[in-house]
């Protein structure tokens, strides 16, 4: 007759035996919990932001506060939930990595799956018992701060559900791993290897692809990403942290989360119920799998440190990757043999799995070096597109986007409005990128800052006729660009998809500010008619802008409006959201009607600045005004009193040239412009220094850039 | 009783245990002997149930012993090498057992513990090897299970000890339905304690024979014989294990009780003949020579 165990008794036992972990784990939460809590209120009380009732505190409260708990505002807690679930898996089961402890266990009248529920068990008591205890001594102590409501006690104790979710995802990670080895230091190595490595491997094929490839884009398809991403501990844990700490938790990541922990603690069961005995001291449970887990690191811990490595020499060359990746996979094989085998002449056992993975290496560094399969070369049919889409990082300079502002990823290669489905222009430029590159001139060497005055990097999606997009980066010519975009614009939607104004939510707009050359920004007093009837006006405008106008013209101000901050109003639940204002809504000549409805309401553009309006003048020459030290003839010939100040100039660390005659000043005033754009695609104009403005009743300066006559 | 029905059992490229088939039967102390590697150890702890056969059948008083508590509530497995928790006392490690095996004898127990004069309370780390030993065999004995397998229990035991811990299973043997498993490689150990034993050798069980049967029925003749045609007829008669002439002096291990034996001899009108006694260890050897083993240089 079989007697029942008592779990109860096992359980205490266990966690008898494990007393220095209850310890360390009791100390460290306590540490990382109640005290570290009490040191932030200290803290706030020194910086003088506690203060009972006010607004910040309560969006301290609201936001910070709730973080203590999962570690989300308290990175050290979310460092330390990954360690003590490691540990606790691994001293709950390290007595299958040693024979005599595994003799003494199995050969006792307990099934191993009790086995397994007892430590299983124990560990989960090691941590939950101090962590509930000490979280809710934090949470008292919040209370005794009187910043506890309703909303901030349901933010912690959701909180608390990520700390614990995240702390399971961690711990199953490294149960597993210690199943799959048979000793505690590869079973340790294993659990970090199994929460980081998809997020290695996402990493490595992003950052391969951006050193070998001049046209590669960041973009790897999202949805593979995501799904690295809810495949790999590491990512889903920092996510859990994230997504518990808002009201609104995402739920998928909950799900997620729930259903990771469970399918690694059934892989766990899984592989327990068959861990062979004989695996105890062995590097790993299940020898036959060696060749395919040294081959799995081998591979791509090589690339990666040799991509590490690679930073450091400047990321000029692929010769130091080449190498370093060379030499460290030979390295890592030998290293990996001497962990299975842990003698010196077994080095250069696994000599299959060894040129397995060099040949690999070899061959991944060759297809990347050589392009052989046509990476950047790549141009599709034109009868397999189905439509283009094209950006430039340019555009971040001109162009604001609400969205921005509000959370949300806009990205407008794909947006639909941006797809050109007469993308002839495009298609060229693509070609023309294609031949750049075989002249050198790339994105890389336009981002390192080279000539970039004629060159603009693009962004283009290639909509192919199965459905698939593909994404690449070119050099390009500039007029090329804005021929292809003038192009582009004759079709209204693309228009309104490039142009910021058309992503306005009009409704939501709370005021509309007008800056001109005093870049002072006026707020309007306008109605809300009025306000939408101005904002009517500057889209008319804007849908028959002449492109070439807001390249090379400057512009004679802009409108800034001002929206609800979505990042504040999740912070200050119940009162007054706060604004955020942004503009780039650029005023040009052309725009007569807006400009005649500003006229309307009352409001002029300042097109020039009084020279009496002007209290202090600076002029700052720059390289183009300066040539061996001496003022070149062109730039700066005329300014005879300037000359006569100084005969050279050293235009870098200058302190500036101070102007004070009339004539002087009027001549720079006559030479700057609102400049707070340079052109939709940049740089239309060079410079030839700067001048800083002090206007009377201000006291700080406003900077302009001066073009030559 | 134990049933070992063509058990195997290979670790990677070892095979640890060569298609075994034996039984032990119970109320006898069965001694498993063998060299170092020759599978002892894999062997006990496939009774214990700590290991599964990758073929054959292993039942413990009819029952599967892997994973199967029942069966394994019989069984108690003392390693080679006893484990005990950190900073554990023999007193900690009594209450242990106690919960794990419901028919542990504290009593008994701390009365042997006494006897034996081994603090109760005392770290077990600051033990010696054999004072773990002597903890670790009386923890067994204490299980109250029926079969108690001991992987070489009487390494690291003085001879004084020796004698108490078989003095032990002999009153257990009386007490209660007992049955020791002894594996050692040192036959010597063995054979006054044994009953009956098994010849381990590189994962196959050469033999397993009744220690008495054994001794009565295989004995060595030293005889001369006038002629060298009665010699001949000597060996044809008699079943012989192992046979060496040394000028006309003859020297036959042979098969048979001492009486069989001397009568078989006498007929051949002898010159001079007599019957030798045989250690166990020449018994093993002559046995496992005529199965074709030479394990001269294996027994100790």
């Amino acid at each position: 007759m079989t007697s029942k165990i008592s779990y109860f008794k096992f359980i205490e036992s266990d966690i008898r035996h494990r007393g220095w972990l209850a310890a360390l784990n009791a100390v460290l939460l306590f540490l990382i919990l109640p005290v570290y809590t009490l040191l932030s209120f200290d803290n706030l009380k020194t910086q003088g932001r506690y203060k009972a009732g006010s607004e910040e505190f309560s969006n301290w409260a609201g936001s910070t506060f709730p973080g203590f708990f999962n570690g989300y505002t308290n990175r050290y807690f979310a460092g330390l939930i990954i360690i003590l679930a490691i540990l606790c898996a691994v001293t709950g089961f390290s007595y299958l990595h040693s024979r005599d402890k595994q003799d003494f266990y199995h050969s006792m009248p307990v099934r191993r799956v009790q086995w397994f529920a007892i430590s299983y068990w124990s560990g989960i008591i090691l941590f939950m018992v101090p962590y509930l205890l000490f979280a809710l001594s934090a949470l008292l102590i919040g209370q005794a701060h009187g910043i506890m409501n309703t909303s901030v006690l349901s933010s912690c104790l959701f909180s608390m559900l990520g700390a614990i979710l995240g702390f399971l995802i961690c711990y199953h990670t490294s149960i597993l791993a210690m199943f799959l080895t048979g000793r505690i230091v590869t079973g340790v190595l294993a659990s970090l290897v199994l929460l980081v490595y998809g997020n290695i491997i996402t990493i490595l094929m992003d950052g391969l692809a951006a050193k070998f490839f001049s046209t590669w884009v960041s973009r790897s398809p999202i949805v593979l990403q995501e799904i690295i991403g809810y495949m790999t501990p590491a990512t889903l844990f920092s996510w859990i942290l994230r997504t518990t700490i808002r009201h609104t938790a995402s739920p998928v990541i909950l799900i997620s989360a729930v259903l990771c922990a469970a399918v690694l603690l059934g892989a766990a069961l899984l592989i327990y119920k068959y861990y062979p005995a004989e695996a105890a001291e062995n590097a790993l449970a299940f020898p036959k799998s060696a060749p395919v887990v040294k081959f799995l690191i081998a591979v791509p811990t090589a690339l990666f440190i040799g991509l590490f490595i690679d930073t450091f020499s400047g990321g000029s060359g692929s010769l130091w990757i080449i190498f370093i990746s060379i030499f460290t996979v030979l390295l890592l094989c030998l290293l990996i043999e001497f962990i299975y085998h842990q003698d010196l002449r077994q080095l250069l056992a696994g000599k299959v799995s060894s040129a397995l993975s060099l040949c690999t290496v070899v061959g991944i560094l060759c297809i990347l070096q050589f392009d052989l399969f046509g990476y950047d070369s790549y141009l599709p049919k034109e009868n397999k597109l189905a439509d283009m889409s094209v950006y430039t990082d340019n555009f971040s300079g001109y162009f604001a986007y609400p969205e921005s502002y509000k959370g949300v990823s806009y990205d407008q290669l794909n947006a639909p409005g941006a797809v050109i489905t007469d993308y002839q222009a495009i298609y060229q430029l693509a070609a023309e990128g294609i031949e750049n590159l075989k002249q050198g001139i790339t994105p890389q060497w336009i981002n390192r800052g080279s000539d970039t005055e004629d060159t603009a990097v693009v962004t283009m999606r290639f909509g192919l006729s199965n459905g698939k997009d593909a994404y690449r980066q070119y050099a390009v010519d500039k007029t090329a660009l804005l021929n292809a975009l003038k192009q582009a614009c004759e079709s209204e939607t693309y228009r309104k998809e490039l142009f910021p104004v058309f992503h306005l939510n009009q409704e939501e707009i709370r005021g509309v500010s007008l800056q001109d050359l005093y870049y002072q920004p006026a707020a309007m007093t306008l109605s809300k008619e009025e306000q939408n009837q101005l904002l009517d006006a500057y889209k008319k405008d804007v849908l028959n802008a002449d492109i070439s106008e807001l390249q090379y013209d400057s512009p004679l101000g802009e409108l800034q409006v001002e929206i609800p901050d979505i990042y504040a109003a999740e912070q200050v639940s119940g009162k007054q959201v706060p604004n955020i204002r942004f503009g780039q809504f650029y005023i040009y000549r052309s725009y007569t009607n807006t400009l005649s409805m500003l006229e309307k309401y009352g409001y002029k553009l300042r097109t020039e600045i009084s020279p009496e309006d002007v209290a202090v003048m600076t002029y700052y020459p720059n390289e183009n005004t300066v040539s061996g030290g001496v003022y070149t003839k062109d730039a700066a010939a005329d300014y005879s009193t300037i000359n006569a100040q100084k005969s050279s100039y050293d235009y870098s660390f200058g302190d500036g040239i101070p102007v004070t005659s009339p004539e002087e000043i009027q001549k720079l005033l006559d030479q700057i412009s609102y400049d707070e754009c340079s052109g939709l695609l940049g740089n239309y104009k060079t410079p030839t220094g700067s001048v800083e403005i002090t206007l009377n009743g201000k006291a700080y300066p406003n900077s302009y850039a001066v073009y030559g006559e | 009783m134990i049933e070992l029905n063509n058990i195997d059992k290979t670790f990677q490229n070892i095979h640890a245990i060569d298609h075994v088939t034996a039984s032990i039967s119970e109320g006898m102390i069965f001694g498993l002997v063998g060299s170092n590697g020759a599978g002892k150890s894999t062997l006990l702890r496939l009774i214990s149930g700590i290991l599964k056969p990758d073929s054959g059948a292993l039942l413990v008083d009819g029952q599967t012993a892997y994973e199967n508590r029942n069966a394994k509530e019989n069984v108690c497995f003392l390693s080679d090498s006893a484990y005990f928790f950190p900073n554990a006392t023999p007193a900690a490690m009594r209450d242990y057992y106690a919960m794990v095996y419901p028919q542990f004898d504290s009593k008994a127990f701390d009365s042997l513990v006494e006897k034996l004069d081994i603090a109760l309370t005392r770290k077990l780390n600051t033990f010696s090897k054999g004072m773990k030993k002597q903890v670790s065999l009386l923890l067994g004995l204490c299980t109250g299970t029926k079969y108690l397998l001991c992987d070489e229990t009487f390494d690291g035991l003085d001879p004084v000890m020796r004698q108490a811990v078989k003095s032990l299973f002999a009153s257990e043997l009386m007490k209660r339905d007992f049955t020791p498993v002894i594996a050692s490689h040192n036959l010597r150990e063995l054979e006054d304690i044994c009953d009956s034993i098994g010849l381990l050798h590189k994962g196959k069980l050469l033999l397993t024979q009744d220690l008495d049967q054994m001794k009565y029925h295989v004995h060595k003749i030293q005889c001369v014989l006038p002629d060298e045609a009665r010699e001949q007829q000597l060996l044809q008669e008699l079943t012989v294990l192992q046979y060496e002439k040394s000028g006309s002096l003859m020297l036959i291990t042979a098969r048979g009780t001492k009486e069989a034996l001397l009568d078989c001899v006498n007929r051949k009108s002898p010159v001079f003949a007599e019957i030798l006694p045989l250690t166990l260890e020449e018994i093993f050897i002559s046995e496992t020579e005529v199965a074709g083993y030479d394990i001269k240089n294996l027994i100790l």
